[in-house]
Formats: structure tokens, sequence, C-alpha cells
């Protein structure tokens, strides 16, 4: 049986070495996934998830319930990213739509490129609360709840800021994507 | 269907969780036979997706996890070991802290516990013959005259308190009226039993 989050929390703040490499295996991958979801780029997610595990080690002794930690650490690492976001300007360019043809590999794969881009534009372009609550289902299917718990915001409200971020995701993707998806 | 109800419905497949997409309820997969642009748009945003995710997820260098967690060590420092010290009084651990500890306090405090003898140390040292706060009283040295006897007996009468109020009348009715003088303190003040335990008689 694995030992639980708390434990480990309490082993840390008791020193315990094997206790800070337990919990950097369980969540280094998952806090530098959930960030590189928010922010599109590795290195920078490195530096975001390198910071949120020293902010989170720093004040670990502040956590209250330390069951909580994985919930506490995800926060961080979204407040992390979302402060970062805020700082730096969107530069990613769409270059333009191309219709897709399976039957040819490579151009697939520069449609699915194009496509990134798209979405990733479309992404960076909705509000920092609803691109979270999209990205966080979408990428890495959270529950609403679990949602709500990452961002400290009300289940109700996760499931708002969903609807209308899809909403909007769509609507971008649709201008962007020369009238594709009227009314039949 | 419309396109906007077929869109209503699929969004949570689509923007759900991409584990979905393989699986597409029936209702939806028949829409999307009859309507090219939605199942072009479908397509693509799924694609689209689909490649993003995998982007995201795209599993990085083991040095990359390594170095990332050896700056994030030294940024924090390991907290230094706290002393996990629970005393149980009733355990061999705890018994061998409490000596040690009453050792130390033993220690500590021996001159200003230890050093003055006792009352009772002090009774016998007078019967010794060797009593240290003599000195400290005006009738510390009670006179014994006894006319006629040139190499008394000397008795020493010590005691507590109560014997010693007793001894001391005793002695006082006893010698007090047989022409020999005999001074001593009878105060009966604890300050000054100590200046009236010894004393020498002369059996006559």
């Amino acid at each position: 049986m694995s030992t639980r989050d708390n434990e480990l929390v309490t082993a840390f703040l008791d020193g315990k070495e094997e206790a800070f490499e337990e919990l950097m295996s369980r969540y280094q991958r998952q806090v530098f996934y959930l960030v590189k979801s928010l922010v599109f780029d590795s290195e920078e997610a490195g530096d975001i998830t390198q910071k949120t595990f020293i902010a989170a080690f720093k004040n670990l002794n502040k956590l209250r319930n330390r069951g909580m930690f994985k919930q506490w650490l995800l926060r961080i690492a979204a407040n992390k990213a979302r402060d970062h976001l805020k700082t730096k300007k969107e530069s990613i360019e769409f270059e333009g739509w191309m219709e897709p043809d399976c039957k040819n590999i490579p151009e697939k794969r520069i449609i699915e490129k194009d496509m990134v881009r798209w979405i990733k534009r479309a992404l960076n372009g909705l509000p920092a609360r609803q691109k979270e609550v999209v990205s966080f289902r979408i990428f890495h299917g959270f529950s609403f709840n679990e949602i709500a718990g990452i961002l400290d915001i009300k289940e109700a409200t996760a499931r708002t800021n969903f609807h209308f971020g899809i909403k909007a995701l769509r609507k971008d993707l649709l201008k962007q994507g020369s009238g594709i998806g009227n009314e039949v | 269907m419309k396109c906007e109800k077929f869109w209503d419905d699929a969004s949570e497949l689509i923007f759900g969780n991409t584990a979905k997409w393989d699986s597409i309820p029936d209702h939806l997969q028949s829409h999307l036979d009859i309507c090219p642009k939605c199942r072009k748009e479908f397509m693509l945003i799924s694609t689209g997706l689909d490649a993003l995710n995998k982007e995201i997820h795209m599993e990085e260098s083991g040095p990359f996890w390594h170095s990332m967690k050896q700056e994030i060590k030294k940024q924090v420092g390991i907290p230094r070991r706290r002393i996990s010290f629970r005393l149980n009084f009733f355990s061999p651990r705890g018994l061998t802290w409490a000596t040690a500890v009453l050792l130390v306090l033993m220690f500590v405090f021996r001159w200003s516990v230890f050093t003055g003898p006792s009352l009772t140390s002090q009774d016998l040292m007078v019967m010794f013959g060797n009593d240290p706060i003599v000195s400290l009283y005006d009738q510390s040295s009670p006179d014994i005259i006894s006319p006629g006897q040139t190499d008394p007996d000397p008795y020493v009468y010590a005691g507590l308190i109560d014997a010693w109020t007793v001894l001391l009348a005793e002695t006082y009715e006893n010698h007090n009226h047989d022409g020999r003088s005999l001074k001593f303190k009878k105060d009966s003040h604890k300050r000054d039993i100590s200046s009236v335990f010894f004393y020498n008689e002369t059996v006559g």
C-alpha cells in the first residue's frame, strides 16, 4: 500500500529526503503537463513547474490539510501559469486554413500542425478561467469537481466556464474555418 | 437534427475528454453521416485536439526530469530532521532520560542543596566534638562550672526540638540548684536550636 500524501508531507517536514523524492516522482509529471496544457511550451512549462514545487515545498508547513496536497499543488501550478501568461504577449499566429486530405500522410501532418496552432490560438483567446477549465477537461480528463477544487471555485462555476469556453472556442474555430458547421 | 443541436450534444464528447472520441453515439454519428460540414469540422477539431493532446503529453527525456528535480531540491533544501521527543517515563528510554536529567540537576545544584549538613548531621558532629556552627552563636560555648570537679564527664544532649526542650528543662532542674552553674540557651526557637543542642554537663 502506497504512502498517503499527508504522511509524505509530514515526513518531508520531518526532514526525510525520501519523502521529497516520492512526492516529486508522484507529481512532477502531472504538474508539468498541467502547466504545459496552458502555456503550450515545454521550456516555459519546465520553469513554471520548478517554481511551483519550490513555492510548494517552501510553504508546505502552512498547508493545513495535508491530505489535499495534490489539489493545493495543482492550484499553485495553475496560478503560476496564469501569472506567467499575463506577462507574456501572445505571439501565436494563425497561418491560414488548409483543406484536410487524409489520403496524403505528409499533408495530413501539415493539417494537424495547422490545426494544433489554430486550436492553441483559439484557446489562448479565451478568458483565463475558461481556458483553464477547458484545458483541464480536454487534456487531463478532470471532473468538474476536481477542476473546482484545483481552481478554488464552485463546481457550478466550473461547468459554466466550460460551457461558455467551448462555445467561444468553437465560434473562433468556425470563424477561422471559413464557415464550417453552418446549419444543414 | 440541426447542426447547432448536434454541436450542443457533441460538445461534451469532443471537448470533454479526448479518450471518448472512439465511441461516437449513434444519433451523433447519423448526423455526421448526412452533414459533410459538421463531419469536416468534427474531424478537424478532433484531429487538432488529438494532436495537441499528444504534443502536450509528449514524454520528456530522463535528464530533463532529473535536472529539474535536482534544481528544485537545491532551491528548497530538505528541512533539518526534527527530533521526535515524546518521553514516556514508563519506557526504558524514558527512565534513562529521567535519570540522566536528575543526575544533571543534582550535579548543577550540588553546592546549594548538599553543602549544609542537616540538623541530624549537626547533632552528630556535635556529639563527636566537631560542631561547625559553634562560632555563630553567642552562647555557643556554654560554660560549665563544676566547683570541686576537675575532670567533668561530658554529656551531650542532642535531638530535635521537642526532645531538646524536655532534656534541657530536666537538666536545668536537675543541675541548676545544686550550686553549679550551667549555662545554656533554653530558647525553643528553631533558629536557636543549633545553639542549644550542645553543652557539657558535669555529672557529680
